[in-house]
């Protein structure tokens, strides 16, 4: 295939287009506009198509890639080169991610013309809908950090105002900002790690940050005091913290289910928030450089724990999903840390499809619940029960799905959830430090909380009685609609493990005809820095064919073959299979020893850990702790202290003390004019008056006292002059 | 269209005069007649867009206008435009164009208004070309003057106070400004040259010691501290800036569109036309302490900001935090933060006027601009459903102030840190802080306002009529598309600003 | 013989009186009379110079010309005398102070 800019571009153009459309005219079109949104990100889903054929399918090979630049601005002067290209850049997982985030969107875009029907603001919706689907499929397409970055705040945009979406509810403002802000914290983060980045590289291109790690130029570099690999691989976790809701700054992604469920879907589950993985996915290299897997997988093992325990006593449906969604997203964090990078991607694939499926199922029964008292849809399961007769095909959807998600054999999940594991049992093995055995012990505890906590909303919403008669009775029975079911159904079949494995452990050897044995398992394969040191980018809008090389880095020794290291792996990987098997069923049995034989009693469990319960009730205090503490008193005292200071302290005295220093100055001096220098001036009047009024008692106007007075002057002169 | 500069110079002087010639009572002839003399003047600034020749680093030899003006002295009526000036022009003369149906619904005496109005934008324009010292001086005071005025007669309750708090604390950075200025006369030897800023560039004083008050400075530093104490008042930079929310939350909304979009870039122009390339040195000496303030400039102008119950407050120390950016970016003095720096005084001038406007729109229907009312209620509630193109304006001002990529604010912004990062590396990681509690008050006073049932006051606003759209949209248009597509004014501004980039790294 | 000195001692007694009466007297009419004393003693003088001392006759010339500007000086002094006596119906000297400050 051709990798010319019209055979790639459209699949951002498309969806791009049609949010400018919507935004402008789609409230005068037909149906608001949303044929031309599905319509665009379906042919957005037929190009991706194309180029998964051409990539994975033709190519076969592991280290194909396309590259193309174009120059966005440059801004060089004479010794000094400054220049920001954009391109797109495709490899495996380029095209595989474009694949998954265009058919789900697509089933997304449809099943929302059911959902969202009704509602006021319904074109714009899809307008926002368009824009986040272009943002995240340019993102994919990215192939240098900053591009990474403008698509990623985008997308954080558009989560923003789709949860905000029902601008009517206080919450959802709130919610909102939580998301944006913590989105933020992190995104904070990963710009500085993109301006540690240029200022060593040069470049902020993957392909040039491959080459410069593997020329060794970030060696004895140091930012602020720290090692420069450790800072930038710090600060692009960072992002990865936030746009995956990592602990500690999960607490967005719970109440970012105040959107409407299509978004959540979408957003939440399936892509902005595998954009963080994505992320440390493409940085892997660095992260490895910098030392932080450990920590890495650290952080994915709590979160992925933490959000497990939450989810076991939530009583909304969506929040159940919200926190099984952090848990998974700490799966994938923890793959990366443990070295899993294949698995870990694998999990963003089937997590995505199954997610969302889960999402829309979760919509499908609130859309179907109507509270006659609040005019609303119902959320809550202690209200739902025994929907499985009056929903089936919702009900078969979600099945599937939480079957994959608990990692039950033959579906999805188990395909690149037990591989973590694997891999995660391997690290904690061969681990120096014996304590890091905590990673895999709790990733298969949670393994086994997720498949409860699973199926504890699965028995509570469809099976047993119905708890709220009232709504039950005004629930309608499903007919197969296609814009309602069709989508579940898909995405449900996707979540088949023969989709992706020809094996039931994912590592065996069986063959199943079509599909081929370990396409999906071995799609990606960990970058290898020193090749890039060769590759060329190609100018955008040349069309020749990029260069393909055809060795193919994985393949599966016999066992005589292997080396000491790989049979503990491979001890490793069959160990954690069966334990994954016997957990996930464990669990399950669990849940239906809770919810449906009533064998055993929750509330008495509740109330055995009723300490453990109000922590997790209030989310172990992370929101309590964000809102009041940090941000209400610490920064909220600390503004309102500085914005004080500047009005009534510095203002008031530092510049308007000015006015009374120069008052007292122009006081003084006037003071002084008028009772000094004016007395002055007046001294001179005083004298003359003085001689005026002794003066004047001679004219006495009688005419013989001015003769005497002649008499006595002429003769004192005649004498004076005598003598 | 040699004389194009003169045009666009005194065109609006010519609005005054017809203006002054227009009895009082015709209010709709008088502001017809301001509209067409700034959209005239606009078209000429578009026109000097078309004509400017990207490739040249220096001023634009086939507009520069050259008399002798006051020849005793060496005083030259000299103008010229490159590519610092330029986005500048441009800039000012939009928002002034937009200006005018701002203020439509003014209701004292529009005829005195709209007249002040025109004489500042020719001092305005006058600042931006000149190239002689002296002239640059003489229009950078006499645009106090209008200024003083616009606020003290049509402004808010207060507005007396803030007004002469303006007038005098600018008048005294000039002064200093004008100390700098005779210096360098007689430093260059009064000749033909002494104040034409062409000829004083080049660090030729860096030599030269003065003596003052029995102690021996060196000229250039001490100089470069009377100018920088000049221009860092209009900036405004950090010990200078109180004046700032006073005269903002005091002046009418046309003047505060002028004042944040206009007035505060001509600090930061007279840094890169003035103080950088006459003291090259001592700029670079300085540079760390230039860095710090403007980093002190970020971080308390956003932590002020998000204390803050009035809209327009809030919105004037996030001017004081976003000009605290493009003086970080002067500072590093590397390729991209200069580009950085002057490529955000005209994202911030279109955003920020953006953000005012919208704020007078509200203002004019509400009476009140309160987030939070002293006793405590809510001052706006439930905007966004009442009022839905006032939002869509709204979130495309606040998310360009913001820094959200897509929007012209992020890359003046990406490069400002792209360019500073090398050189203070850690007051860049401090300054990123910036940006997420740029992010926090933004987007606080936004959920305050737009969000929640709406409230019976709100009720009664009417949403965004024809005239205001038109006025809002110019502005919207600039800022989305230059978000995506920067290249236009980075083309007009990357030779002069490399330019001045080689002459600081010579130092 | 009758010598130079005895003239002058008389117009010196003449000339005491006179002054005397000027300055002494409240009555216009004595004041003038007294003026008239002075007048003749100086008369007096010249011509006993002119006598005794030289051998013209410039004193004696003199003296007729004083007696000629005493007549007139006279008569423009009563006619003063007159008007001032109308306008205050005294010839008290007193009287006549309108110069007084």
């Amino acid at each position: 295939m051709d990798y010319s800019f019209w055979n790639i571009a459209p699949i951002i153009l498309f969806p791009l287009g049609a949010f400018v459309i919507n935004a402008f005219v789609g409230c005068k079109l037909y149906r608001k506009g949303d044929f031309i949104s599905v319509g665009a990100i379906f042919a957005s889903f037929l190009y991706a198509l194309r180029i998964f054929k051409d990539v994975i399918v033709d190519q076969h090979s592991k280290d194909f890639y396309v590259h193309k630049v174009f120059t966005w601005f440059d801004l060089s002067v004479g010794d000094f080169p400054f220049k920001i290209d954009m391109g797109f850049y495709i490899d495996s997982m380029t095209a595989t991610m474009l694949l998954m985030v265009t058919g789900v969107a697509t089933l997304i875009h449809l099943f929302s013309t059911f959902y969202m029907a009704g509602d006021a603001k319904y074109g714009k919706f899809f307008v926002f809908l368009s824009l986040f689907t272009s943002a995240m499929l340019a993102l994919v397409l990215s192939d240098n950090l900053l591009s990474i970055f403008i698509f990623w705040e985008l997308m954080g945009f558009c989560s923003y105002s789709l949860i905000g979406f029902y601008v009517e509810k206080e919450a959802a403002g709130n919610a909102s900002i939580k998301a944006f802000m913590t989105t933020r914290v992190g995104d904070v983060l990963f710009l500085l790690g993109i301006l540690a980045i240029y200022n060593i590289v040069g470049s902020i291109s993957i392909v040039d940050i491959y080459s410069a790690l593997a020329m060794g130029s970030f060696e004895g570099q140091s930012v602020i005091g720290v090692s420069a690999l450790t800072f930038i691989a710090v600060c692009l976790f960072g992002g990865t913290i936030g746009k995956s809701a990592q602990f500690p700054l999960q607490v967005w992604l719970p109440d970012a289910m105040m959107g409407p469920t299509p978004c959540s879907a979408l957003i939440h589950a399936a892509t902005m928030v595998a954009a963080g993985v994505y992320l440390s996915l493409r940085m892997y290299p660095v992260m490895v450089a910098g030392g932080i897997t450990d920590f890495i997988a650290l952080i994915g093992v709590i979160t992925a724990f933490g959000a497990a325990t939450i989810a076991l006593i939530q009583t909304d449906i969506k929040a159940v999903l919200a926190f099984s969604t952090i848990s998974q997203l700490g799966y994938m964090v923890m793959g990366i840390g443990v070295g899993a990078y294949n698995p870990s991607f694998m999990h963003l694939i089937t997590h995505a499809v199954f997610k969302a499926c889960l999402f829309l199922a979760a919509g499908s029964v609130i859309h179907s619940l109507h509270d006659h008292h609040t005019h609303g849809h119902v959320q809550e399961m202690p209200r739902m029960g025994g929907l499985r007769k009056k929903m089936p095909y919702t009900f078969l959807a979600m099945l599937c799905c939480t079957l994959a998600i608990s990692g039950v054999p033959l579906f999805s999940g188990f395909v690149s959830k037990d591989r973590i594991l694997g891999d995660a049992l391997y690290f904690g093995m061969v681990h120096p430090h014996k304590w890091m055995m905590i990673v895999p012990v709790l990733g298969f505890i949670t393994a086994g909380l997720t498949a409860f906590y699973m199926f504890r909303m699965l028995f509570l919403t469809f099976f047993g009685a119905p708890r709220d008669e009232e709504v039950y009775n005004h629930c309608h029975k499903e007919h197969f609609s296609f814009t309602q079911n069709f989508p579940l159904l898909l995405l449900s079949l996707f979540t088949l493990g023969v989709v992706y494995s020809g094996s039931l452990t994912g590592l065996g050897k069986i063959n199943i005809p079509v599909v081929g044995k370990e396409w999906f398992s071995t799609l990606i394969t960990m970058p290898k820095v020193e090749d890039f040191t060769q590759r060329e980018k190609v100018k955008m809008m040349d069309s020749h064919l990029p260069e393909k090389f055809e060795t193919s880095h994985y393949h599966v020794h016999e066992a005589s073959e292997m080396t000491h290291e790989e049979h503990v792996l491979h001890k490793a990987h069959s160990i954690g299979a069966i334990t994954s098997i016997i957990i996930a069923f464990l669990g399950i049995f669990f849940a239906y020893l809770m919810y449906i034989s009533k064998g055993l009693n929750p509330a008495k469990w509740e109330s055995a850990f009723s300490c453990w319960n109000k922590a997790l009730k209030e989310r172990y205090y992370f929101d309590h702790f964000y809102e009041k503490i940090l941000i209400g008193k610490g920064l909220h005292g600390f503004n309102n202290a500085l914005a004080w200071f500047d009005l009534n302290v510095y203002d008031r005295y530092v510049i308007d003390g000015w006015e009374i220093i120069a008052k007292k100055i122009y006081l003084g001096l006037s003071w002084f004019d008028m009772k000094i220098v004016d007395a002055i001036v007046d001294l001179s009047g005083t004298i003359i008056r003085f001689f005026n009024v002794t003066l004047r008692t001679m004219q006495t106007g009688r005419i013989q006292f001015y003769f005497v007075v002649l008499f006595l002057a002429l003769s004192g002169y005649m004498l004076l002059t005598r003598i | 269209m040699h004389r194009l500069l003169d045009w666009i110079l005194w065109l609006p002087m010519i609005g005054v005069l017809a203006l002054l010639l227009t009895p009082k009572e015709m209010t709709r002839g008088i502001k017809y007649i301001s509209l067409f003399f700034t959209f005239l003047t606009f078209l000429l600034t578009l026109c000097l867009y078309g004509q400017f020749d990207t490739s040249l680093a220096g001023m634009q030899p086939h507009l520069e206008i050259n008399h002798p003006w006051i020849p005793s002295f060496n005083i030259f009526y000299h103008l010229g435009v490159d590519g610092i000036s330029t986005p500048m022009i441009i800039l000012t003369g939009l928002l002034f164009f937009l200006c005018v149906p701002c203020s439509w619904k003014i209701e004292k005496s529009p005829k005195g208004f709209f007249a002040l109005l025109l004489m500042l934008e020719t001092t305005v324009f006058g600042v931006f070309m000149s190239l002689d010292f002296f002239l640059f001086y003489v229009f950078w005071e006499v645009m106090l003057l209008p200024m003083f005025f616009l606020i003290g007669v049509w402004g808010g309750e207060n507005r007396e106070y803030a007004a002469i708090k303006f007038f005098l604390y600018t008048f005294f950075g000039s002064v200093l400004m004008l100390v700098g200025m005779i210096a360098l006369y007689y430093a260059s030897g009064k000749d033909v040259d002494s104040f034409n800023l062409l000829a004083l560039h080049g660090g030729r004083f860096s030599n030269l010691t003065i003596d003052l008050f029995g102690s021996t400075f060196a000229f250039d530093k001490l100089f470069f501290w009377a100018l920088f104490i000049g221009f860092a008042i209009k900036v405004p930079v950090f010990p200078f800036h109180t004046w700032l929310p006073h005269a903002h939350v005091q002046a009418p909304t046309a003047i505060s569109v002028i004042l944040a979009g206009v007035l505060l870039k001509m600090g930061t122009y007279g840094f890169l036309r003035i103080s950088f390339p006459i003291f090259p040195q001592a700029s670079v000496y300085f540079a760390e302490t230039i860095a710090i303030l403007g980093l002190i400039n970020v971080l308390y102008g956003a932590f002020c900001a998000m204390a803050q119950k009035d809209i327009k407050r809030l919105v004037a120390y996030s001017s004081v935090s976003h000009m605290g950016f493009v003086m970080m970016g002067l500072a590093a003095m590397t390729v991209p933060s200069m580009n950085g720096a002057v490529l955000q005084m005209f994202n911030h001038g279109t955003s920020t006027a953006m953000m005012f406007l919208l704020v007078g729109i509200l203002y004019e229907r509400s009476h009140h601009r309160w987030i939070v009312k002293p006793d405590g209620s809510k001052g706006f509630s439930g905007l966004a459903t009442h009022l839905p193109k006032y939002t869509i304006f709204f979130i495309i001002g606040m998310f360009a102030s913001l820094g959200l990529p897509g929007l012209s604010g992020f890359i003046s912004e990406a490069l400002i840190f792209l360019g500073t990062f090398p050189r203070f590396t850690t007051l860049t990681t401090l300054a990123v802080i910036g940006l997420l509690i740029g992010a926090a008050y933004l987007l606080w006073m936004y959920k305050r306002m737009f969000f929640g049932e709406v409230s019976s006051d709100v009720k009664e606003y009417t949403d965004m009529d024809c005239r205001e759209i038109l006025y809002m949209l110019p502005l919207g248009i600039a800022v989305v598309v230059f978000g995506i597509f920067p290249n236009p004014i980075l083309d007009i501004m990357r030779a002069s600003v490399g330019n001045l980039v080689q002459l600081l790294a010579q130092r | 013989m009758v010598s130079l000195s005895s003239f002058l001692f008389l117009s010196f007694v003449l000339f005491l009186t006179g002054l005397m009466l000027v300055l002494g007297r409240k009555s216009i009419i004595f004041v003038l009379i007294g003026l008239e004393l002075i007048l003749n003693a100086a008369a007096l003088n010249f011509v006993a110079y002119s006598r005794f001392v030289t051998e013209k006759l410039d004193g004696h010339l003199f003296a007729l010309f004083i007696i000629v500007i005493a007549a007139a000086e006279a008569a423009v002094a009563l006619a003063l005398a007159i008007r001032f006596y109308q306008l205050k119906e005294t010839t008290h000297l007193d009287e006549l102070s309108e110069l007084k400050h």
